[in-house]
Parts: structure tokens; C-alpha cells; sequence
């Protein structure tokens, strides 16, 4: 009932607004503060593991075509060819240096992983020009079962024409295309699906020296790695491996991640393994096939194995890893297989591909020639 | 005695207030994304740009590549794969020059096509292949907004691409005289001295082959201080154009 709690007098008022005025300023300080802060919180999350450019691999390329360009009246020496490392599709093949025949002879001085005897009849494709020769072939191999295998032996002149590309140009989640539509984008001499990167979230991408995910692998543990000489390098990566840490000093170029290993050193994947692993895909069943591996210095066979139509079963995983050795492979990788498996050739698809038809995916491993286009 | 409750109350909220204040400053402040303007005193964008050119002018090719933003490294070092290479390599970092534009010193550049006298010439910075349109028009693309910057740059290089015609017709004239001479030409090793040979006569009037290009340097400020983010453009540059 004392006025003095419900009517202050006027210094008192006036002492009351000061200091409420002081506490509203240092509270609008705040504010101000509060809100700067929340706004610089917002962190762009950088890639540390940046690309390199290679100046002098360029200058060395460049300083040789000078020297061939200015010296052709008086001695040939070869020009070099080269694409850049990144996710540009190559030049448009010459149509011209397509060749369909059925000449076995042919491509028996052309390849030593054709094996006459096993092949199922079908056309033979052949693309040469000075950067890439490509040959494309099928196979009927009975081991367990007698199954087709489509081959393609590459050899390319520069690392920079085995490439990578991933539907709509870049690392995306939301993205597939059908395999033959992006070999016509990339103009890919020959294309083989890759491992489907945007199917899940977890494993490993790397394309053009950049990390782009390092998620949990337990499912997906061996990774390859193709480097910037071109060579194929197969790592064991569990939870805790440095994945920067070996791209950095590897020079990777860029990954393919699924697995399992199927030739490493020597070592040829057993029915035992893949009856016991535990990755992505029915490694030990039969299923539609696909695999890379390499025959020496800038020199692949990719495979492809028909399944899941009538009269066609795929192969198991040890089988295939038992083909690829065979066939000269030194190191090979299983890549994702069933309705993913898709080996395309100018443009068009070469091999049995499951269900009678493409399914649309993510990503693409291919060879380009590296003539320019006029 | 209301009163002294009251007042001390208030004083208690003032502190308080003024506490909680301090603690978000402290905040703030310790957060690496903070502008650095408004901590420390950031440094001007055309150092690192002079440090980057003084790098590679001199062939400290590792300091180039620290002061890169979008990249590890430029992947540049003096060994080449062939003698013609090291001599091409070697003219080219010879013709390395860099003017950083800025008010203060455009007024002393001039493009060749406005040079009247050769008096004019010796008392200027002189560009073949630049207008005071180009000067001016990357003069205005300068900027410095928070942690973005453009720096404009002259560079001057040997625009190796430039000089394959030339060579190639020194290279068929010096080939005759070997000919003439009965001197195998078809072989590599010989080949190549003949190229050799050409791009030394080449070497004496080399300037003609020099080519200055006005480079808008985009920059990001990282950790402290300013990177380049590399261009195509400027790549090419740095190795002479040569493809």
C-alpha cells in the first residue's frame, strides 16, 4: 500500500530509464554480436586436398610438339597428344577408324588376350588412330559353366585418355544417366560402367585429385585408384585410413569404389574370399559381371560377363578374378556388376546387358583419343 | 531501503549485462571464421600477388604454389625432358616481367601504339599487346569486398606458341644449309641441333615474341592472409602458351 513501489518519484524514474536504457544498449551490443557471430558461423567447408595442375608436364608436351612441328620437313619425330585432367568429355573419334570385321587373324596380331578357340562368332570391333587402339571382342569360357565374356584390350597413348565422368558433369547424389548416354557425352571410344558412386552414401569418391566423400567403408573396403602415369593401385581402406593422406601423395587422379580385389600381386581372389566377403554386390553368386584391370603400361582389358537374360548366368566373382588373370592382368578390380554392367563402344552398347536393358547410373570410366578435333 | 534493493538490483543487471558481453566478444573473437578486418589488420592483397610473381620470376616454383588458393601446386620444376625444352624453358623465365596496376603508377604505363618518340619509350613502362582501354578497364575490375579481392596485373611472357611459324622456317633453312653441307639431317640428334640452333638465332631478337597480358587476379583471404585463385588464362601464361 506504499505509493513509493507504484509511483517512484521523478530522479528515481529517471535513474531507472538510464540504467534500463545502459542494459537495452549492451543487450543491442549483444544482439549485434550474437547475430555477426551466427553469421560468420556459417563455414563454407573446403576441400583441403586441392588438385595440382602438372605446368611442367604440359611445357614438356608442348616444348616436344614445337620441336616435331618445326622439324617435320627433315625428321618425323611423333607428336604428343594430350587431353586435360579433369571431367571435359574427350574429342569426337574419327568414325572412320572403326573397323567391324570377323577376322580373327586380324585381331590375333593385334592382341595376345584373344583366345580364337573361345570366341562366340560374333562381330569384332577394332578403333585405331595415333592415341588409342581399342579392340572389343566376346568370348564363350567354360569354367564351371560356359558363360560370354565381352573384352575390350586397350592401349592408350597419354594417362590423361582414361578418364572418369559422373552424370550431369560433377559429383552429384541426385544425377543418373543411362551408360550409353553418357559415353555419347563423353565421346568415349569405349566406356564401362564405374561403381554406381550415388546408389548409397558411403565408400570412397575421388575424381580429379579431389576427395569429394570418405565415409564409413566397412562394405566397401578396397578401393581403386587410378593415378595420374595411368596406373591402377588397389588400397585397403578401413575406418580409420587417411584417404587424403594417400591421395595427395600417390597423385591420384581419381577412385572407383567397390571391390572385392580380384588380381593383386599375384594374388588371385579364391572361392573362399568370396564366399566370406562381406562388401557391396552377391560377390560369390552368379550375376553379371564387370572388371578392369591392366596388361602393362597404359594398357587395360575391361570385361564385361552377359547374365540375368535367358540363357545367360553372369559369373562368380573368383572366376572372373581366375579370367582376368589369364588373360595377363597383373591387377585387377571387380566394378559394380548385375543390371549396372554396361560396356559401350562408339557409342553403342556391346554387351548382353541384364533384364534386356540399361539401367540408368551415376558414373562411367572410359578411353578417349586424344587427336584434337579440327 | 526498497530503493538501495532496487538500485543494486540494477547494478547487478548492468554487470551481469556487461559480463555476458565480454564473454561474447571473447566468443566471437575466438572463432576463425571472423572476419579478420575486425581483428587484425589485413594485409593488402597486391603483396602476396608481388610475392607470387617474384616467386616464379625467380624460380621459387614451391613459393608460388604456397600462395595458391584452388590448387596444391603448379606442378612446376626446372627439369625438362629434352634439350630443346631446357632452352625454351630457360628464355621463357627470362621474359617474366609484372607490373601491378594501380592509380598510382598507370599513369606511368604506356602502350607501344601511343609511344610517339623513343624518348617517350625509355621514360615509360611500355606493352606491345595492351590499349590504355585494356589499363583502364581492369583498372576498374579492382576491387577489395571482405574476403574477395581482384588484383590487376600486367604479365609479360614469351608466347612460345607465337614463335612455331619463325621456327619452323629456321628450322628448314638451317637444315638445307646441313644438307648442303652433306650433313645427315635424319636422325633425332641432329634434328634437334637444328632446332637448337634455330631457337638461338630466335634468342637474339626475342622480345619480338614477348607478349604482355593485362590478368585480373582473383584473390581469397584464408588463414591470415591472401591466396590466388589460379586461372586458366593465367596458367597458360606462366607456361608460355605453349601446347
Amino acid at each position: 500500500m506504499h505509493n513509493s513501489r507504484t509511483v517512484p518519484n521523478s530522479s528515481s524514474g529517471r535513474s531507472s530509464l538510464v540504467q534500463k536504457l545502459i542494459i537495452a544498449g549492451i543487450l543491442l551490443i549483444e544482439l549485434i554480436f550474437a547475430v555477426f557471430a551466427f553469421s560468420s558461423s556459417q563455414v563454407i567447408v573446403e576441400n583441403t586436398n586441392l588438385p595440382s595442375k602438372n605446368a611442367s608436364v604440359d611445357f614438356n608436351t608442348g616444348a616436344i610438339n614445337i620441336s616435331s612441328e618445326a622439324m617435320s620437313e627433315i625428321y618425323a619425330m611423333p607428336k604428343v597428344y594430350t587431353l586435360p585432367f579433369n571431367s571435359d568429355p574427350g574429342p569426337v573419334a574419327d568414325a572412320n577408324n572403326y573397323l567391324t570385321t570377323k577376322d580373327t587373324e586380324l585381331l590375333s596380331q593385334k592382341v595376345t588376350t584373344f583366345n580364337k578357340d573361345a570366341w562366340d562368332g560374333s562381330d569384332i570391333i577394332m578403333y585405331e588412330d595415333e592415341t588409342i587402339k581399342a579392340y572389343l571382342w566376346k568370348e564363350r569360357i567354360d569354367i564351371e559353366t560356359k558363360e560370354t565374356y565381352n573384352f575390350a584390350d586397350i592401349t592408350i597413348a597419354h594417362p590423361s585418355q582414361i578418364r572418369r565422368y559422373y552424370a550431369g558433369g560433377e559429383y552429384q547424389m541426385n544425377t543418373r544417366y543411362y551408360p550409353q548416354t553418357m559415353a555419347q557425352t563423353t565421346n568415349a571410344v569405349v566406356a564401362i560402367t564405374g561403381d554406381f558412386y550415388n546408389y548409397r552414401t558411403y565408400g570412397v569418391v575421388v575424381n580429379n585429385g579431389v576427395v569429394y566423400r570418405d565415409e564409413p567403408r566397412t562394405k566397401m573396403p578396397y578401393v581403386l585408384f587410378i593415378d595420374y602415369s595411368g596406373d591402377l593401385n588397389i588400397e585397403y581402406c578401413h575406418d580409420n585410413y587417411d584417404v587424403e593422406g594417400y591421395v595427395a601423395e600417390n597423385d591420384i587422379n581419381f577412385s572407383v569404389c567397390f571391390g572385392p580385389t580380384l588380381v593383386k600381386d599375384g594374388h588371385i581372389l579364391t572361392p573362399k574370399e568370396a564366399y566370406n566377403y562381406e562388401g557391396e554386390g552377391w560377390i560369390y553368386g552368379w550375376a553379371p559381371r564387370a572388371a578392369i584391370g591392366q596388361l602393362g603400361e597404359l594398357h587395360y582389358l575391361i570385361c564385361t560377363v552377359d547374365g540375368k537374360n535367358p540363357g545367360y548366368h553372369g559369373t562368380r566373382s573368383y572366376i572372373l578374378a581366375q579370367v582376368m588373370n589369364d588373360k595377363g592382368c597383373y591387377i585387377a578390380y571387380n566394378l559394380d556388376g548385375g543390371h549396372t554392367a554396361t560396356l559401350v563402344v562408339g557409342g553403342e552398347v556391346f554387351n548382353r546387358v541384364a533384364f534386356g536393358g540399361q539401367r540408368a547410373s551415376s558414373d562411367l570410366l572410359y578411353f578417349a583419343t586424344a587427336i584434337p578435333n579440327e | 531501503m526498497r530503493k538501495t534493493t532496487n538500485s543494486s538490483g540494477s547494478a547487478i543487471k548492468i554487470l551481469l549485462a556487461l559480463l555476458l558481453l565480454v564473454v561474447t566478444i571473447i566468443l566471437c573473437s575466438s572463432r576463425s571464421s571472423l572476419t579478420p578486418a575486425t581483428c587484425v589488420r589485413m594485409p593488402a592483397p597486391e603483396e602476396t600477388v608481388s610475392e607470387f610473381f617474384d616467386a616464379l620470376t625467380d624460380g621459387r616454383y614451391e613459393d608460388c604454389d604456397a600462395l595458391l588458393s584452388n590448387y596444391t601446386s603448379l606442378g612446376l620444376t626446372s627439369s625438362t625432358d629434352t634439350v630443346i625444352g631446357s632452352q625454351l624453358f630457360e628464355m621463357l623465365g627470362d621474359s617474366y616481367h609484372y607490373d601491378i596496376l594501380d592509380s598510382s603508377n598507370v599513369s606511368h604505363i604506356t602502350p607501344a601504339a601511343e609511344v610517339v618518340s623513343s624518348a617517350d619509350a625509355s621514360a615509360v613502362i611500355v606493352y606491345s599487346s595492351v590499349t590504355i582501354d585494356d589499363i583502364n578497364k581492369a583498372l576498374e575490375s579492382t576491387s577489395v569486398t571482405g574476403k574477395d579481392a581482384s588484383v590487376a596485373v600486367a604479365f609479360t611472357y614469351l608466347d612460345i606458341s607465337s614463335m612455331s611459324d619463325d621456327l619452323h622456317t629456321l628450322v628448314t633453312d638451317i637444315a638445307y644449309n646441313y644438307a648442303y653441307e652433306s650433313i645427315d639431317i635424319n636422325n633425332e640428334e641432329t634434328a634437334n641441333q637444328v632446332v637448337l640452333e634455330s631457337l638461338q638465332q630466335l634468342n637474339e631478337s626475342i622480345e619480338d615474341y614477348y607478349r604482355t597480358d593485362i590478368f585480373i587476379i582473383n584473390m581469397k583471404y584464408d588463414n591470415g592472409e591472401w591466396k590466388i585463385i589460379l586461372d586458366e588464362a593465367l596458367y597458360k601464361a606462366i607456361i608460355g602458351n605453349i601446347a
